[in-house]
């Protein structure tokens, strides 16, 4: 049973938002940029955000034409019963998928970093367990959760990455504008698809408290979620050189590994960066967790959803525990961000196409 | 995690708040002839030497008979004397008595003669008896079917001393007694508002102890006082000795390490908590009183807080945030650092560890175990032992017994280090079952550290916040001001702001009356207001 | 089926709890390698692998190993491997303990196996996540072992001997020191060339002065000690050490002390071979000078000081030209950043130098001019 104060206030929305995004891009993305535009990555990382709030605008011009309405509802109105469910089977299976590889590149990040001899699925079972703990008090909790782990988590990464700075050789962002515009038209496209996370937002539409506010919260959460990802390119292209950067795996975390605390409280920072990657990578796959019980929970018309949060448990395990090494995970990766983008931004611009064209709108709230 | 008064209560509107106060059976009625009575009492309480019966006759005639009860070492045996017997016997006399036995006689007595300041008049013999129990006298009357309960209650009690837990070095240092009347008067005098409202019930079976709610009212939330109220209705115990019980029965959550009402001895806190929107609880027969809700931020203020000036006390609460982390988390991060990752340790500082650990038979964790499980039980001893033995255990225990225990190779000395700290950082919390809980914790996050190092702990960490953010206490979110952060209701948080600056109370109360400073308390009255409850 | 779905969690959890520590291992059952030394083999494809490790023990001599000093307290192992990953593999059939190497201070390579096998060396370094990105690299002249062999009478441990050696930077501008994080980082956007430091044994010391140059992954010789400085002070790296100027006037020398420098390259004309223009400016203090030892000898001067400005530019721009010279005619390799600077700030013209420039480089002109600042001549006139 969904509690009856359930909704989301407009920072907790912010916030989640934020660290639902914020996961994989950190570790992988300084190497998709420098191999799609040298030195001149980090712009596409702006265009990228830039594009993503744009895609966004689809969703949230949903969410505020239907107040109060799951999507599963809108588009049962729009575009018929049958293909909304369709849809909604779809969705629920894209987000099984993204908890999964969520997980399995946290543990597999672990394994590379931390502890290596301890067994993948441990580590798999742990963080699921821990994410069921929490998705099972509903949704207002995961997003006060968000809330106040947002600040725990943020605030050290910045300083960590700014500790890296006198390593740092801000020439190497030079020659600016130097890549071909096809490069980087491809390059921003494939940055967009790090923003994955955001159609979160559109499952969890009607639990807003805010939902007139919406814009601004996608303005926000993508804003900074752009900045971060801006301060971590940045500093790894200085830091490890745009080369080096495109031979490593997780240049996001390598760049960590070579600065150390001053006064020398701890040699290497590079265990205490994944201790509070586990925040990020929490909060992320509750995130993805959660939306797709609630998906279930809208699709069958079920009286709870905690019900669903049983049923997705085994299928997301093996899925996590499925691929073999780190190569194939990235296949995977790669297909989970290309369809997180299309349900995102362009299924909502179809379905509000549709709706205008057809004049259906939401009741008043 | 589960919150069974919800679910009782959700749905249900009660009217009546008494219906379970333990009031005594009310149907059987006094008789007229006085010795009828006396008997009847005396079936009820035979076997109960310590009750005093004294027969006497008002004026000089033996017409008016009249017999009182107590019992002997309950009773004010001045009162007794000087204002129940002496005007009846002695300046009745100077009266005719042309009544007779009637309602004229009876008020009379009980208006005109008796010059005690309290009294009831009763026509049961469950009021009768639960008075007697309670230390008043019983006034019984021939020829009439009422009688009187004098109140004179008086028997040793400690008196208003500085409480021991909860010393501070600039502050008042009264603490509540063991009479609830008393802890009432010491809140009491610190709050002559009209507002400050206090509801009686009693509880337990065999004790029928007092326990009231105080409250302000315009401030605190109607819903809490309610839901309160409803809690201690459903308490149906035998006894009711301290309000550790009551505690324990109106928690939300009982499988959570973090209490959900804070406790103390001190009448300024109940006072101060009573003005932020708290509602205080007090038991007879203890000076701890239960203040509800609170917050997890409570837990770690002391009432010196408010004493002193701002920055000090923030530096101070910081360090005590620190201490509170070292409690939990330090033994388990010595475990991590070491065997996991001793790429974190500076190379010099790994060296020494390797070093002091050589011929060190056990390993980290049982190590670790060990002196932790000493350190606890060494902990419980200095506590039975009596005044200045105790001290000494814990000197000994601490110094001797660790030195040897280094030389002998059973331990490390830096495990020594790290176990004595993580005691005394345990010391440094102000609410006592906090660090209880904190001690506990340790062991769950050493098991934690020792599977998975770094790892185990963050899960072991963040199973805790997970379990902290969702835990409300009587309605506030336990994390409060943390979660729906607004900075203007947060000035009393890690840091405490000035306190020209703190002009409004916090959230999580709802108060429905916001400023603290320049109170326009009664343009803002707000009766039962709109709010929702937030179960 | 519910009933038991808590047991079952319960059993999964406690089965994965309690089914082991994977990880864990006791701090004093590791030995902490601090530094790494590799040298050839007559075999094939097998490299010797030296290790020095500190014995914990004897370096803080903790209360329960007891007295008994001068032990020793850095024990060194040998083993012939295929690489440095198998070397420590081989040794666990020796040692009992966990060798870890988190917190390796340094890597020492032979001269010999620099020339020809650098790459397999220094590749498990970087796929390797063990290894800490902050630890330092060098070549020693000579074989590895030497530098390994020797004891240092400053410090206990000789990886900390080492590896801090590097950071007198303000002493001196005559070396080069990196750390592998910088070394990778300049060796893939150099396509393979870098400076690198070197070492050399002597006796119960080690000394750091002068470097190595690799062209294309590979180790191609020296550069002395001025001929490093002028490089330093040609990529702006300077900022320490001492000049030493012949006094015009007569016998002697004087001793200007080096504080910092700036630098300004520019291009300065584009064309088949492009020229460029190097400005430095060097400020520092005047540390000796012969003969002005009383008051009634002549005093310093503000013509004096220019003089000694000028003796002081010239030298610098002598050393500068014997660094560019070195690597231009001997090496020639680029290793001044030219071309980095081409990339970096004409993206156009490198375009058309880029395929080339291993062969333009050796032909680029180079005008140097330096000017020197004296800031501070000491208590004395």
């Amino acid at each position: 049973m969904l509690t009856n104060n359930d909704l989301i206030t407009v920072p907790q929305a912010v916030v989640l938002i934020i660290l639902t995004i914020l996961e994989i891009g950190l570790l992988i993305l300084p190497r998709e940029v420098a191999l799609y535009a040298n030195s001149d990555g980090w712009i596409l990382v702006i265009i990228g955000g830039f594009l993503v709030f744009i895609g966004s605008l689809a969703m949230s011009t949903l969410i505020r034409r239907f107040p109060g309405e799951t999507f599963i509802e809108i588009s049962s109105k729009v575009i018929g019963k049958f293909f909304a469910y369709a849809i909604g089977v779809v969705l629920i299976v894209h987000l099984t998928l993204a908890t999964s590889i969520v997980i399995r590149t946290f543990a597999e990040v672990v394994n590379a970093f931390m502890l290596e001899n301890t067994p993948r699925e441990f580590i798999i079972i742990s963080q699921m367990l821990l994410t069921v703990y929490l998705i099972r008090h509903g949704i207002e909790p995961t997003a006060r959760i968000a809330e106040i782990l947002f600040p725990i988590l943020i605030v050290p990464i910045f300083a960590m990455y700014m500790m890296a700075i006198p390593k740092a050789d801000f020439t190497e962002l030079l020659p600016v504008f130097n890549t071909p515009i096809k490069s980087m038209a491809m390059g921003s496209l494939n940055t967009m698809f790090s923003f994955f996370g955001i159609e979160v937002l559109l499952m969890l539409g009607p639990y807003l408290q805010r939902p007139d506010k919406i814009y601004w919260t996608m303005f926000v959460s993508v804003g900074v979620a752009t900045l971060i990802y801006l301060l971590v390119v940045i500093i790894t292209f200085a830091g490890i050189g745009v080369e080096n950067t495109k031979t490593l795996i997780w240049p996001g975390i390598t760049i960590i590994r070579m600065i150390t605390a001053p006064g020398r409280i701890f040699e290497r920072l590079d265990a205490l960066a994944m201790a509070l990657w586990t925040i990020a990578s929490f909060t992320t796959a509750s995130s993805f967790y959660l939306t797709g019980a609630i998906t279930s929970y809208h699709l069958t018309g079920a009286r709870e959803f905690k019900f669903f949060i049983a049923i997705l448990f085994p299928w997301i395990y093996f899925i996590a525990a499925l691929p073999p090494n780190v190569i194939a995970t990235e296949t995977l990766i790669y297909v989970v961000k290309v369809v997180s983008m299309i349900l995102g931004i362009a299924l909502p611009f179809f379905i509000l196409l549709l709706a205008i064209i057809l004049k259906k709108k939401g009741g008043t709230a | 995690m589960t919150n069974i008064f919800s679910k009782l209560y959700n749905n249900k509107k009660e009217e009546l708040y008494f219906e379970r106060d333990m009031s005594p059976d009310k149907s059987r009625k006094l008789k007229a002839n006085i010795d009828e009575n006396l008997n009847i009492v005396q079936e009820y309480l035979y076997d109960c030497d310590d009750v005093i019966t004294r027969d006497f006759y008002m004026g000089l005639t033996p017409k008016h008979k009249m017999s009182l009860m107590y019992i002997d070492g309950m009773v004010q045996m001045t009162t007794v004397q000087e204002d129940i017997l002496k005007p009846l016997m002695l300046f009745a006399r100077q009266f005719s008595l042309e009544h007779s036995v009637g309602e004229k006689f009876f008020d009379m007595v009980k208006e005109g003669l008796l010059t005690a300041g309290d009294l009831k008049e009763t026509d049961n013999f469950g009021e009768v008896i639960l008075g007697i129990l309670s230390g008043d006298t019983v006034l019984f009357i021939d020829k009439l079917e009422k009688a009187l309960l004098i109140s004179t209650r008086g028997w040793e009690k400690r008196g208003v001393q500085e409480p021991s837990t909860e010393a501070v070095i600039r502050g008042p240092r009264d603490g509540f007694t063991e009479t609830y009347r008393t802890n009432v008067a010491l809140v009491r005098r610190r709050l002559k508002d009209p507002n400050l409202k206090v509801k009686t019930i009693k509880l337990g079976r065999h004790t029928r102890t007092d326990v009231g709610i105080m409250y302000i009212q315009g401030v605190a939330k109607p819903s809490i006082v309610d839901e309160i109220l409803k809690r201690l209705n459903t308490i149906d115990i035998s006894c009711v000795l301290e309000s550790g019980y009551i505690e324990q029965m109106i928690e939300g959550d009982w499988l959570s390490p973090f209490p959900q009402l804070r406790r103390t001895e001190r009448p300024d806190v109940v006072a101060a908590s009573l003005v932020e929107g708290n509602v205080a609880i007090l038991c007879d027969n203890t000076p701890f009183a239960l203040l509800a809700p609170t917050t997890f931020l409570s837990l770690f203020q002391s009432p010196e807080d408010y004493y002193e000036r701002w920055y000090i006390v923030s530096m101070i609460r910081i360090l005590r945030f620190i201490a509170g982390f070292f409690a939990l988390t330090f033994p388990a991060l010595y475990i991590a650092m070491t065997t996991f990752h001793p790429g974190m340790l500076p190379t010099d500082l790994a060296l020494s560890i390797a070093a002091a650990r050589e011929g060190v038979p056990f390993s980290a964790v049982l190590e670790s175990l060990i002196m932790v499980i000493s350190l606890e039980v060494l902990r419980e001893a200095g506590v039975r032992l009596p005044g200045p033995i105790g001290q000494t255990i814990g000197i000994v225990g601490g110094l001797v017994v660790g030195e040897a225990a280094v030389r002998a190779g059973i331990v490390s000395p830096i495990m020594v280090i790290v176990v004595a700290v993580n005691a005394i950082s345990s010391f440094a919390i102000p609410n006592y079952s906090v660090a209880i809980s904190f001690r506990l914790l340790t062991f769950v996050l050493i098991m934690l550290a020792s599977i998975a190092g770094l790892y185990g702990i963050m899960i072991g960490l963040l199973g805790l916040t997970i379990h902290l953010v969702t835990l409300k206490s009587f309605g506030a979110h336990y994390l409060s001001p943390f979660v729906s952060f607004r900075f203007s209701e947060s000035k009393d948080s890690l840091i405490r702001g000035p306190l020209p600056a703190m002009e409004i109370r916090p959230g999580y109360t709802r108060p429905q009356d916001l400023d603290r400073i320049n109170d326009r308390r009664h343009d803002t009255i707000d009766k039962a207001g709109d709010e929702r409850a937030d179960e | 089926m519910k009933r038991h779905k808590k047991l079952i969690i319960c059993a999964l959890a406690a089965a994965l709890f309690l089914s082991g520590c994977w990880d864990m291992v006791e701090i004093d059952r590791r030995l902490f390698v601090g530094l790494i030394g590799v040298d050839l083999c007559d075999k094939p494809n097998l490299f010797t692998f030296h290790f020095s490790i500190p014995i914990a023990r004897e370096i803080t001599g903790g209360e329960s190993g007891g007295g008994g000093g001068g032990g020793e307290s850095v024990g060194l192992l040998t083993t012939e491997a295929y690489s440095l990953i198998d070397a420590a593999r081989n040794l666990s059939l020796r040692v009992n303990r966990d060798i870890y190497f988190e917190h390796l201070r340094m890597v020492v390579i032979g001269e010999d196996v620099a020339r020809e096998h650098l790459q397999d060396i220094l590749n498990p370094l970087m796929r390797q996540t063990e290894f800490n990105r902050r630890c330092r690299i060098a070549i020693s002249e000579g074989s590895a072992e030497k530098v390994m062999k020797v004891t240092p009478w400053v410090e206990r441990l000789k990886a900390e001997y080492m590896e801090t050696l590097y950071s007198s930077k303000k002493m001196s501008g005559k070396f080069v020191g990196m750390e592998m994080g910088d070394f990778f980082r300049n060796l893939y956007a150099n396509n393979g060339s870098t400076l690198i430091s070197k070492i050399t044994p002597n006796g119960t010391e080690v000394n750091i002065g002068g470097s190595g140059v690799i062209k294309n992954f590979k180790f191609v010789g020296w550069l002395n000690e001025e001929e490093t400085q002028g490089v330093n002070f040609f990529l702006g790296k300077v900022s320490g050490g001492d000049i030493v100027v012949k006094d015009i006037e007569g016998e002697g020398t004087e001793t200007f002390t080096m504080l910092g420098q700036k630098r300004r390259l520019s291009l300065k004309s584009a064309g088949p071979v492009p020229e460029f223009s190097l400005q430095v400016y060097v400020h520092g203090n005047i540390a000796s000078t012969p003969h002005r030892i009383t008051y009634h000898e002549a005093k310093l001067e503000s013509k004096d000081i220019e003089r000694l400005e000028e003796l002081v530019s010239k030298e610098i721009e002598s050393q500068i030209l014997k660094g560019v010279k070195k690597l231009q005619d001997d090496y020639k390799v680029d290793l001044l950043n030219l071309g980095d600077y081409l990339r970096k700030y004409k993206p156009a013209l490198w375009k058309m130098y880029e395929a080339d420039w291993e062969d333009i480089f050796p032909n680029v002109k180079i005008d140097i001019n330096v000017k020197t600042t004296v800031k501070n001549i000491g208590a004395m006139l």
